[in-house]
């Protein structure tokens, strides 16, 4: 017991007032207000031309913006959440249907394409996009993420590095042709996996605890 | 089947419990006595929920420290809004579970080869048994230390750095070399308490 007398002490001696943090959704609507303008501004970089949204599929184009931009804010309130201690993550139910809405919107817009499977090639360019936006909002997310350091960083990072991807297409969305072919959304999965992959070797170390 | 979390159990016992959410609310302000007590309020608990998950004494009493630090990083978290207890199960849980991973990592690295130990040259042989004994002993008690309280003690007290150079060599803050090395006395003096006298 006085070994733990001893410690305490120490640490009531070293004790400041502290700042609680805002709640999950006012961090993720400040992370989106930041992390948004950042990626464009990076993609920038890469030369695209604004969606047609005349084009025959541009609904399904358009369905699979929202749904990206809905699950990618969910899974930054998740990640948010997830980094204070003994506040779980959202549950599967918030995710499972509008995941499934987001495959069955981009199965349909590949069939609805002239050129279902596409050519080798395809999407390499998406991918970097994808690389080049993501990047900023990863290293704002850590930041953010920085100011509560998670007993699970991996698993915390893991959603926020999801959360980063999603948005990512929903950006890339806004600069892609309507017409997607399976080889292209192979390339925009891998983009997504690259940023969740990301995100976790960036931040597992500076947002755990010491 | 019973579905109240381990540490609400031991909390209810403590009817104080109720207290501490506004104790905590008192030491987020900065006021160091309310601090002091909410923490020495919740040490039972804490202890008898990673004594529950860690049945090693000496390994539970570095975990129960190790909670205390973790509190004190993250007590910013805690929102007097919502109950303690939750709050205050996941840091005892996420620090027993580390730590058992740790040890269990350490163990799987350790090779006992006898016939290899047996075959090796001895270089100490000109020592006197006395001086043998004596670093034998302090191996062994060293041997004990998580890898990091270990690297810090043979830092600052057998190469004897300063504080400040035992923290650039290691990399870390100078107040995380001064709460490894409190740690780590702390572990060496149980250890060298309750084995004394033993072969």
């Amino acid at each position: 017991m006085a070994d733990h007398d001893a410690l305490i002490d120490r640490l009531a001696r070293d004790v400041r007032p502290v700042r609680r943090p805002a709640p999950p959704w006012q961090r993720t609507a400040a992370w989106l207000l930041l992390a948004l303008p950042c990626g464009a501004l990076a993609s920038w970089a890469l030369q695209r031309r604004a969606t047609d949204w005349s084009q025959p599929g541009a609904a399904w184009a358009g369905l699979d913006i929202m749904l990206s931009f809905a699950l990618g804010v969910l899974a930054m309130v998740s990640a948010f959440r997830r980094s204070i201690a003994g506040r779980e993550a959202l549950g599967w139910r918030w995710f499972a249907p509008l995941a499934a809405a987001w495959v069955c919107a981009a199965v349909a817009g590949v069939a609805s394409s002239g050129d279902p499977f596409g050519r080798l090639g395809d999407g390499v360019h998406c991918y970097a996009f994808m690389l080049l936006a993501g990047a900023p909002m990863i290293a704002i997310v850590l930041l953010a993420l920085r100011s509560t350091p998670s007993l699970q960083p991996e698993r915390t990072l893991v959603i926020a590095g999801l959360g980063v991807a999603a948005i990512t297409q929903c950006l890339l969305g806004l600069c892609h042709p309507v017409a997607v072919h399976l080889l292209d959304l192979g390339m925009h999965l891998a983009g997504a996996l690259t940023l969740t992959l990301g995100a976790v070797l960036a931040g597992r170390r500076c947002i755990a605890i010491e | 089947m019973d579905c109240v979390p381990p540490l609400e159990r031991e909390a209810s016992s403590t009817a104080a419990s109720e207290n501490w959410p506004a104790l905590m609310q008192r030491a987020q302000a900065g006021e160091a006595q309310a601090y002091a007590h909410v923490l020495r309020a919740m040490l039972p608990a804490i202890r008898r929920f990673v004594r529950r998950a860690i049945q090693d004494d000496a390994l539970a009493e570095d975990v129960v420290q190790d909670v205390l630090l973790t509190i004190h990083r993250v007590r910013h978290t805690y929102d007097p809004a919502r109950p303690i207890l939750p709050w205050l199960t996941a840091i005892c849980a996420a620090r027993a579970v580390d730590a058992l991973r740790l040890r269990g990592r350490r163990w799987r690295l350790e090779v006992n080869d006898d016939d290899a130990m047996l075959g090796h040259a001895d270089a100490t042989s000109g020592q006197t048994l006395d001086q043998l004994a004596a670093r034998q002993e302090l191996e062994r008690l060293l041997h004990r230390l998580p890898r990091r309280q270990r690297h810090v003690v043979e830092l600052v007290h057998l190469r004897e750095m300063s504080l400040a150079d035992a923290a650039i060599a290691s990399s870390l803050t100078l107040s995380a070399v001064k709460a490894l090395l409190h740690r780590a006395f702390m572990t060496l003096r149980r250890n060298g308490g309750t084995d004394h006298g033993r072969p």
